[in-house]
């Protein structure tokens, strides 16, 4: 009956995950790591106490995308004889824009945690303060760059070269959090956590139009109703003539101030709040809601605004004809109207940027008191879209000493996704390691000889879809585990 | 537990060691990378109305109803003045040779007596001494004396002349018996004292008593006479007288000669002022006109009369001429000059404000004038050598001629236009084109203004000619409208168009050059005898010229080819540079709504001008469709859409490199072509999208 609701559990999880396109879920779910409280606030670790220290206590590097691997841009020829790149002339053009889709997108991220604390305050409550650097970025590309830069744009007659997708964002925050986590009643536990933000960079598009229709007559028609938000310390000078970008200017010295890096005028609030259930004393239920939160950035802006359309429908030659009028006139009256059509405002406008949350629903079932399976769906909206994960992790927490997980993901419709984690506490000293995709296979570069270096392989992994890592070292204290001799709930969860 | 996990961290880090999945040697990474992508894009569009193409100027125009014409406006192509119609200088003037005639001689007369004491010579001495005897004072009777021959007696000579052929006038013998008795008659023969020649008969009187005179004369009918007379003188007797007288010795008789009304034909002698010849009579002056004119009337503003007088008398004379019906505000035409002896005089007189009648004559109403002369002539008291046959000449001309009119028959001139060869310097062209094409309406309209009260008939011939075809004009001669008096001036035009003549065919030839002749005829009709010409000093033909080709026409396989340098050969030295190599293609597609009749289809030709050969055709028939037109009118009704694709293949840039040269041919068809002729309107227009696909191949290594 407990496997048939956990199965049961399973199915609904994975058919609420069946859009996977990916968001970092980790190993670290399940696992006896003081920064499991990150997925879920009401998630605790055995210790009582912990400290973080600056950049040792945790960095994590993320990576997400959904685009090409080095298998789809090299290939080996036909005969094996030489490796072709995706311009060859023998390289299957066809096969490499199939694996292009409508929206890809690279997703890099950084979170350094600068300092850690949590702590046991009494029975049933733990207080977690967390201040982390966080550096996120994306890059969305339209599928319809790919086809357009290799096949022309003859395939988009009587159709659209949709550009809506195309995104770049970039972020540099940092986080002041605190939460804690209670048990409300024997089976139930909350968590909360607030988190006051301050942006120090940015950059957002917002992209509410982009992009060109060809119609049957060839002509184009150019749509923009873009914005590109900056805080920081860029100059955009624009052209007084035509109001276009002449060049963006880096303030070198803003940079060199520390004062930047202290900035506080772009505050936020984020918050994470997340339940543990456990059904059965070997059924545990987790639901969090996590990351949500904005940042308004009121210093240092530059709001550029580019909202217009433009027909191209050739060079209108009648005046040519008639002999009223020069070539070059038309032309540069064509590029004038070109250039008004996209003109460029610059405002110093505040703005705000929405930091995508996520859910989570988690199960798990305790094999053992020391073995855990788990199951956790991660569904993230970023610009409107969802992203969902699916991972199943087998955990095993041998006390507080150590924890191992291996995890399958599927994300990203990326099926192949394996992790693995590991923590290890040597007294005081808790080092751990987590990657949520580990590269099962792996291609082989040969690089050359280069002026300076001599040659040498490199590894890659075939598929790079997504790539977590998160390593550090926490110093950990006292241990809330104790034997019981009836089944303890997870591990993560003081007994009720 | 724990070797559980052991176990299985061992496991993976053995897994992940041995799946290499594949190797890349980079360091044979194929350098060869090309993209092809297929751009298409609008190039050009537009809409063109060829009212806006076309705006109206010195050439272009259009007319009420929008049609295009095309005109030619040539102002003052003809400007004809009096002068070079007709050279009325030329025409007045007067050559007149006056002979002098015979002219008068003054009297003369000398006397000669014979006394009768000389007579008494004569007697036989008895007598010569009763005689004697008889004169002591007292009256005797006085005796009779018989027949005495006193032998020749010579008058005392003439002053006045030395000879003279007397043509005319008298020679007087006056006898006067101063004796006291009667003469029985007396004998006078008189003689020229230098010849002894007689003059006259011998003059025989009848008796002559005393104190009387008795006179008789001697007609001179070119008779000679010499200054010295002699007479030969025989007396009768004399009765003598019963009564007693007186006899004197020393009474006379009394001889006198002398000569009176004398006209002098020939001769040397004083000429006394006179006026000779038919001085003072009117005599009609023929004036000199060429060509046949007859002039009845002309008025001069202005202009010099030139005379030359040229003079083979002996005698200073005065030559005056009155013109009565060449008037001057009213008065006639008077002017006199004077000539010396044996010589040219010249002078002048202004010939401005006349008015010259020349029909007063009803034998020759026209040309001539009555002129009314006088010549006074003298010697001045000088013997000179004379004959009537003597003359004075006169010529004289009119310069500087301003006319004010001139009324008449000018004469049927006929000027002759050599043939002129125009060459419209189009062979260039004519040697790029065939086919066909027809003008239906061309014209050519000469404008005029004519004063010239005078029909001028006009013959123009032209042949147009293109290589081995030619096509004539076919004009017949026309007459240019002209005022007929009081009307000054006239405008009017005359049209050479299809109707009378073959211009459509002869433009349409089209000719590399018109032959150009014909001529120009006054008075086409000849001398009626109406004599109506009438010119004015000022009268002038002015044309202009304005040929006029509506677009009105067919056009039928015009094929223009031209030759041009392949601009499409890459330099071969310029290795960086776009190789049509570079595209797979290029093709065009021309999206064309055509408003116009007349339908174009191209034909590029790759050629290598070294090999000969054709490398590349590429044809693409009715790439713009003649719209439909209203057979009727010719007009289009409605427009013909067309969607052509032009495509530039690879084949094509290959041939491309190597040919140098490359033939563009245009083919024209108009709507209906040949059977039927299209208009073509301002409103007319032609819209077009052209819309370019290019799969360049790009190598980026």
């Amino acid at each position: 009956m407990k496997v048939q609701r956990f199965l049961t559990a399973v199915l609904l999880l994975a058919a609420g995950s069946m859009v996977m396109t990916g968001q970092q879920v980790s190993t670290m779910y399940y696992m006896n790591l003081p920064q499991n409280h990150f997925y879920n606030p009401a998630l605790r670790p055995t210790s009582r106490a912990y400290i973080g220290l600056p950049a040792m206590s945790g960095v994590n590097v993320n990576f997400n995308t959904n685009f090409i691997g080095f298998s789809d841009v090299f290939r080996k020829s036909e005969s094996g004889d030489s490796v072709i790149s995706v311009l060859h002339p023998d390289f299957d053009i066809d096969n490499f824009l199939e694996r292009i889709k409508s929206l890809n997108y690279i997703n890099p991220d950084v979170n350094l945690q600068l300092f850690g604390l949590g702590f046991s305050a009494g029975k049933d409550l733990y207080i977690f303060i967390d201040v982390n650097e966080k550096i996120s970025g994306g890059v969305s590309l339209p599928g319809d760059l790919f086809e357009l830069a290799l096949r022309g744009n003859e395939g988009f007659v009587g159709s659209m070269i949709d550009l809506q997708t195309l995104d770049i964002n970039l972020m540099y925050h940092r986080e002041i959090a605190a939460g804690f986590s209670k048990d409300i009643t024997r089976r139930l536990r909350i968590g909360a956590r607030g988190r006051v933000l301050f942006g120090i960079s940015a950059i957002n598009m917002v992209n509410r139009n982009l992009g060109i229709s060809v119609l049957d007559d060839y002509s184009h028609k150019m749509i923009t109703d873009v914005d590109i938000n900056i805080s920081g310390p860029v100059e955009v000078v624009l052209n007084s003539e035509n109001n276009m970008i002449d060049s963006l200017v880096i303030n070198e010295q803003r940079i060199e101030d520390p004062y930047f890096w202290l900035n506080t005028s772009n505050p936020g609030f984020g918050f994470d709040i997340g339940a543990v259930y456990q059904l059965t004393p070997k059924i545990s239920l987790s639901a969090a809601i996590n990351g949500f939160g904005y940042i308004k950035w009121n210093s240092e802006i530059t709001n550029l605004n580019a909202e217009n359309e433009f027909l191209f429908s050739g060079f209108d030659i009648s005046d040519l004809i008639e002999g009223t009028r020069e070539f070059d006139e038309i032309a540069d009256e064509l590029l004038d109207s070109l250039k008004n059509s996209f003109t460029v405002t610059d405002r110093s406008t505040p703005f705000t940027t929405k930091i995508p949350g996520s859910v989570s629903l988690g199960a798990s079932y305790n094999i053992s008191d020391n073995l855990l399976l788990g199951l956790v769906s991660n569904n993230m909206i970023i610009n409107g879209r969802l992203r969902s994960s699916m991972m199943m992790s087998a955990n095993a927490n041998l006390g507080s000493s150590l924890s191992f997980g291996l995890s399958y993901t599927a994300i990203n419709r990326s099926w192949d996704n394996l992790g693995a984690g590991l923590s290890l506490r040597i007294g005081a000293f808790q080092f751990y390691t987590v990657a949520d995709k580990i590269p099962v296979m792996y291609n082989k570069i040969v690089l050359p000889e280069s002026e300076g270096s001599s040659a040498f392989n490199l590894l890659l992994p075939d598929k790079w879809n997504m790539l977590t890592v998160r390593a550090g070292m926490n110093l950990v204290f006292g241990n809330r585990i104790k034997k019981r001799s009836d089944r303890p709930m997870i591990i993560t969860a003081e007994e009720i | 537990m724990k070797k559980t996990g052991l176990i299985a961290l061992v496991i993976m880090s053995a897994l992940i060691g041995s799946c290499i999945k594949e190797t890349y040697d980079m360091n044979r990474l194929s350098e060869k990378m090309r993209i092809s992508p297929t751009l298409a894009v609008s190039a050009a569009t537009g809409e063109v109305t060829l009212g806006d193409i076309l705006k109206p100027n010195d050439t272009i125009g259009y007319d009420d109803e929008n049609l295009l014409r095309l005109w030619i406006r040539k102002d003052s192509v003809a400007e004809i003045s009096l002068d070079s119609l007709i050279d009325l200088s030329e025409a007045f003037s007067f050559n007149g040779s006056y002979p002098v005639g015979d002219v008068e001689m003054d009297n003369f007369s000398s006397q000669y007596q014979i006394t009768l004491d000389q007579l008494s010579q004569f007697f036989i001495p008895s007598l010569w001494s009763e005689f004697q005897s008889l004169d002591d004072g007292s009256p005797h009777p006085f005796p009779e004396f018989p027949l005495t021959n006193t032998g020749t007696h010579a008058f005392t000579s003439f002053a006045n002349f030395e000879y003279a052929v007397l043509s005319g006038g008298r020679i007087y013998l006056d006898i006067t018996n101063n004796l006291t008795a009667p003469l029985s008659g007396i004998s006078v023969t008189l003689r020229n004292g230098d010849d002894n020649s007689p003059i006259g008969g011998t003059i025989t009187t009848g008796t002559i008593i005393a104190g009387e005179t008795w006179s008789t004369f001697i007609e001179m009918n070119e008779t000679r006479v010499y200054s010295t007379i002699v007479a030969e003188i025989i007396f009768n007797g004399s009765p003598g007288t019963t009564d007693p007288v007186l006899i004197r010795m020393s009474d006379a008789i009394l001889f006198e000669v002398s000569g009176e009304d004398l006209k002098v034909s020939a001769g040397r002698f004083v000429v006394p002022l006179q006026r000779v010849g038919d001085s003072g009579s009117e005599e009609m002056v023929d004036f000199d006109l060429d060509d046949g004119m007859e002039i009845t009337e002309f008025s001069l503003n202005t202009g010099i009369i030139d005379v030359e007088v040229t003079s083979n008398l002996q005698v200073y004379s005065e030559f005056s001429v009155v013109l009565p019906t060449i008037t001057r505000s009213g008065l006639p035409f008077s002017e006199s000059i004077s000539v010396n002896p044996m010589s040219v005089t010249t002078g002048n007189f202004s010939a401005g404000n006349l008015l010259a009648l020349l029909n007063t004559n009803p034998e020759q109403p026209y040309n001539s004038a009555p002129a009314q002369y006088e010549v006074w002539i003298s010697s001045q008291g000088a013997m000179i050598d004379f004959s009537s046959l003597d003359r004075i000449d006169l010529n004289a001309t009119i310069r500087n001629l301003n006319v004010d009119y001139v009324k008449g028959y000018f004469g049927q001139l006929v000027e002759t236009v050599e043939p002129d060869t125009i060459d419209l310097e189009i062979e260039d062209i004519l040697e790029k084109i065939s086919g066909e094409f027809y003008f239906a309406n061309p014209t050519l309209t000469v404008e005029y203004s004519n004063s010239f009260g005078l029909p001028v008939e006009i013959n123009l011939e032209a042949t147009g000619r293109n290589k081995d075809k030619v096509q004539n004009l076919n004009l017949s001669p026309f007459v240019l409208d002209y005022p007929v008096s009081p009307e000054s001036d006239i405008e009017s035009t005359y049209s050479i168009d299809k109707n009378n003549s073959s211009l459509p065919a002869l433009l349409s030839l089209p000719p590399a050059s018109i032959v150009i002749s014909g001529g120009v005829k006054m008075n086409p009709a000849g001398n009626t005898g109406a004599r109506d010409n009438y010119v004015m000093g000022n009268s002038r033909f002015v044309a202009s010229v304005e040929a006029m080709l509506p677009m009105d026409l067919w056009i039928n396989n015009l094929q223009i080819a031209d030759t041009l340098n392949n601009f499409l050969r890459p330099d071969p030295d310029d290795e960086e540079g776009f190789s049509p190599k570079d595209l797979e293609y290029i093709r065009l597609d021309l999206m064309v709504s055509n408003g116009f009749p007349l339908g174009v289809s191209v034909e590029i030709v790759l050629h290598d001008s070294i090999s000969g050969v054709n490398l590349y055709t590429l044809e693409v028939p009715g790439i713009i469709e003649p719209a439909a037109i209203n057979t009727s009118t010719g007009r289009v009704t409605s427009p013909v859409e067309k969607t052509t694709p032009v495509e530039l293949d690879r084949e094509f840039f290959e041939a491309a490199e190597v040919a140098d040269k490359m033939i563009l041919v245009f083919k024209l068809n108009t709507t209906g072509a040949p059977s039927q002729s299209v208009k073509i309107y301002s409103d007319y227009s032609i819209s077009f999208r052209a819309g370019v696909v290019v799969k360049p191949d790009i190598i980026l290594n």
